[in-house]
């Protein structure tokens, strides 16, 4: 029913985005930092060579349970300052920020050196966290040097892929992610599970992204190192405090992010596509995919089917079973000629009842849906009404929520539409619920 | 006058035998008073008579077996029999009456007097059941909406149509055990009946449910429909099987009803206990020309929606 989406697994990457710009000044500092190890002329520049210099400013990260000591995560993480502070990805801590007396991070290092760490500072939209260890580090890496990188430029992440020990991965650097509300550089590169939180580095050492997801195969993504800097400089900032509460700023960080990614979909500039005699919303913003697909009458499925569904990949990681930030809509045209009207509504009303697509969550994560029906009319237009809602039990003010509509009148054939939030306040998933039925009406 | 009781099957007096004199003897032997065929009974096996104080007690004459109280109590040499009273010789129970009792006003017949009176002849189970059968096929019919052939629904109706005469034949078996007749074509042609009377009963629901879900009315509606039909099962198929009067058969309707809803509403509650990637919704879509729907602005609709956010809210402050 649903399209494949492209799924898009998060890992562990960091990128220090280091122009082949850099100011001198910064060149000659980082030259000054990173080169401390020396190296022959023979093997400078070759990936051996960039292994034996940066490895060890890369260590594992991870987050156990308390009690039974069983590792909930493993990922990356990259020091980037004297004093202890290290840059990984928000979803590696990400069950320590839910559940602080449940879990405990640590870091191993390249001699085996174990320590705690604690968060100082997240950034959920962006997936970025800085922690900080009692560790200090001989060598860090410099983020956020200026300036435009050439397509097709070799990169090397770093990161213990699979918890099998550190590894690095050579790349290139393919541009930023198009479509995307918050940018994410293409890494073409096999990042694996585990890397996450490592950095992605030129040849002399400079940070182009953090490690964070990968879509299969050699295509994977990067947080840009100018994003990582900025939440850096915030822990830097003179009387800066940790949140006192991580979770709470999680809520806040997303319920910011929202009202930038909301302000502007379904309005009235939103394109339209037209199916049967109904003309429905499309391509809400540039960060949407939308796709069309179509299935005849056949032996197994007595009716045809028009879909045209859109998502986006803007999702914000909350825990591993939860993302927020999601809107995913889908438009299916059912008809057919082999059902008389009353086994075509019987059909009918199993899709109206069922494939909701919903994220797989835990009682412990959710509370159960709630919902109400009824039915409207829209321009002369009737349609059954549904719209459900579940709230998230550690995120406070966000939901998950569900409208569905679908036609009726219109004999042996109907239109559904879906859409699905997740991770909106309330107020939210109403005003969406409301701009999504405005921007419904008949095909002109 | 003094009248001994001897109790059958099922408690319901076999013999009765009028005493105009005591003392009187119970036994095998046929030189007795009440004379029984019941082989763990002596010849001479006990002797009724009267007490200093008028009352009548029966006493054991050395017999294998003895008097028992009731018809598992202890063993006795002598008991005092209170009006009504029953006591064991042997295998057999035997309860004394005063000859002098005012009797009970004679039962009211209903038994076939009712509205099942009709269903005693052979013929109407037949044509219910030619008549019960396709309707169900229709339904299942009209059910269907992948391409299944013609054989999953004969196999369908065929199925329905077994469970339907299975029904019956329980209820005629239990009929039979009780003594009377089995009845088994009334028992046919009840089901027959009710189930057809069930089917109208979800399909009308369906239909109410799609004008007016979101509201209590279908729920209620059906709530009230499951009542009346184990009313009807129960007191048509009581009227079939016994002679008890139409209050008797109401309170057994009423408390098979009351336990089948008390099941229901258990297993409702085990149903939904996990929803939570699960979306549970009632109303069914169905043929109807948009003019005749009641509707609502979508406005009106998510008003009513803004309820829901204090429904999850609760259960999460719950949790």
């Amino acid at each position: 029913m649903t399209l494949p989406r492209r799924p898009v697994v998060p890992l562990a990457l960091a990128a220090v985005v280091v122009t082949a710009t850099a100011a001198p000044a910064l060149a000659s500092l980082l030259g000054r930092l990173q080169h401390a190890g020396g190296g022959s002329a023979a093997t400078e520049g070759t990936t051996p060579e960039v292994f034996r210099r940066f490895s060890g400013q890369v260590v594992k990260l991870q987050v156990s349970e308390t009690r039974s000591a069983a590792k909930a995560e493993v990922g990356s993480a990259f020091f980037v300052s004297a004093d202890g502070r290290l840059i990984t990805n928000y979803h590696v801590v990400a069950e320590l920020v839910l559940d602080p007396d449940r879990y405990r991070a640590e870091l191993v290092d390249e001699a085996g050196d174990s320590a705690a760490v604690t968060v100082l500072a997240i950034d959920v939209v962006h997936d970025l966290a800085v922690v900080r260890t009692r560790l200090r580090p001989g060598r860090w890496f410099q983020l956020g040097a200026g300036g435009r990188i050439a397509q097709g430029l070799r990169l090397y992440s770093l990161g213990h892929p699979l918890d099998e020990g550190i590894a690095i991965v050579e790349g290139t650097y393919n541009g930023n992610l198009p479509h995307t509300l918050y940018p994410r550089i293409r890494f073409t590169g096999a990042l694996n599970p585990g890397m996450s939180g490592g950095p992605a580095i030129t040849v002399d050492g400079r940070v182009v992204g953090v490690n964070v997801s990968t879509a299969g195969e050699e295509s994977s993504y990067l947080v840009p190192a100018s994003r990582a800097a900025d939440l850096l400089a915030r822990t830097s900032a003179p009387g800066f405090t940790p949140a006192r509460d991580l979770l709470a700023e999680a809520g806040r960080q997303i319920r910011e992010y929202q009202e930038v990614y909301l302000r502007n979909l379904f309005t009235d500039t939103t394109e339209s596509v037209t199916l049967g005699r109904w003309r429905l919303p499309t391509q809400p913003a540039e960060f949407f995919d939308c796709w069309a697909d179509a299935s005849e009458e056949d032996d197994q499925q007595p009716y045809r089917e028009v879909d045209h569904t859109c998502s986006t990949n803007d999702d914000i990681f909350i825990s591993a079973d939860q993302s927020s930030g999601v809107i995913d809509f889908e438009h299916e045209l059912l008809s057919s000629d082999e059902l008389d009207r009353f086994r075509f509504h019987a059909m009918y009303t199993k899709e109206f009842h069922g494939n909701w697509d919903l994220d797989d969550v835990g009682p412990d994560e959710v509370t159960d849906f709630s919902c109400t029906t009824g039915r409207i009319r829209k321009d002369g237009l009737v349609f059954a009404a549904v719209f459900c809602v579940r709230r998230y039990l550690k995120l406070p003010g966000l939901y998950d929520a569900v409208l569905r509509l679908a036609s009726i009148g219109d004999g042996h054939r109907g239109l559904l539409t879906t859409m699905t939030m997740s991770g909106v306040t309330f107020a939210n998933a109403r005003e969406m619920a409301r701009r999504y039925i405005a921007r419904i009406g008949p095909a002109r | 006058m003094i009248v001994v009781e001897v109790l059958g099957r099922g408690g319901r007096v076999a013999e009765r035998v009028r005493l105009q004199a005591l003392p009187a003897t119970i036994g095998r032997a046929y030189g007795n008073d009440v004379v029984l065929d019941d082989p763990y009974a002596d010849a001479t096996h006990a002797r009724l008579g009267f007490d200093a104080q008028g009352r009548v007690v029966v006493e054991d004459l050395g017999s294998v077996n003895g008097l028992v109280a009731g018809e598992q109590g202890p063993r006795a040499g002598r008991l005092v029999l209170a009006p009504g009273a029953v006591f064991r010789v042997g295998h057999t129970l035997l309860r004394v009456a005063s000859g002098d009792a005012a009797p009970a006003p004679a039962v009211k017949d209903s038994g076939g007097a009712g509205w099942t009176r009709a269903f005693r002849r052979p013929w109407v189970a037949g044509a219910l059941t030619l008549a019960g059968a396709p309707l169900f096929g229709l339904a299942f019919y009209l059910g269907q909406t992948d391409k299944t052939g013609g054989a999953p629904y004969a196999l369908d109706v065929l199925t329905s149509a077994a469970a339907v005469v299975l029904w019956a034949g329980v209820w005629a078996l239990g009929t039979r055990i009780r003594g009377g007749r089995a009845s088994f074509a009334a028992h046919l042609a009840v089901a027959w009946l009710v189930l057809g009377f069930a089917l109208a009963v979800v399909v009308g629901e369906d239909w109410l449910r799609f004008f007016t879900s979101g509201t209590w009315v279908a729920d209620a509606a059906a709530v009230a429909a499951v009542v009346a039909i184990v009313m009807v099962v129960v007191d048509s198929h009581l009227q079939v099987a016994s002679s008890l009067s139409a209050r008797a058969r109401a309170l057994i309707g009423a408390g098979i009803t009351v336990a089948l809803l008390g099941v229901a509403a258990l297993a409702v509650s085990g149903t939904f206990a996990d929803n939570q990637d699960d979306i549970v919704i009632d109303m069914p879509l169905k043929p109807v020309p948009a003019r005749f729907v009641p509707t609502e602005t979508p406005d009106a609709f998510l008003a009513r929606a803004a309820k829901l956010q204090r429904e999850v809210d609760q259960e999460a402050d719950e949790q």
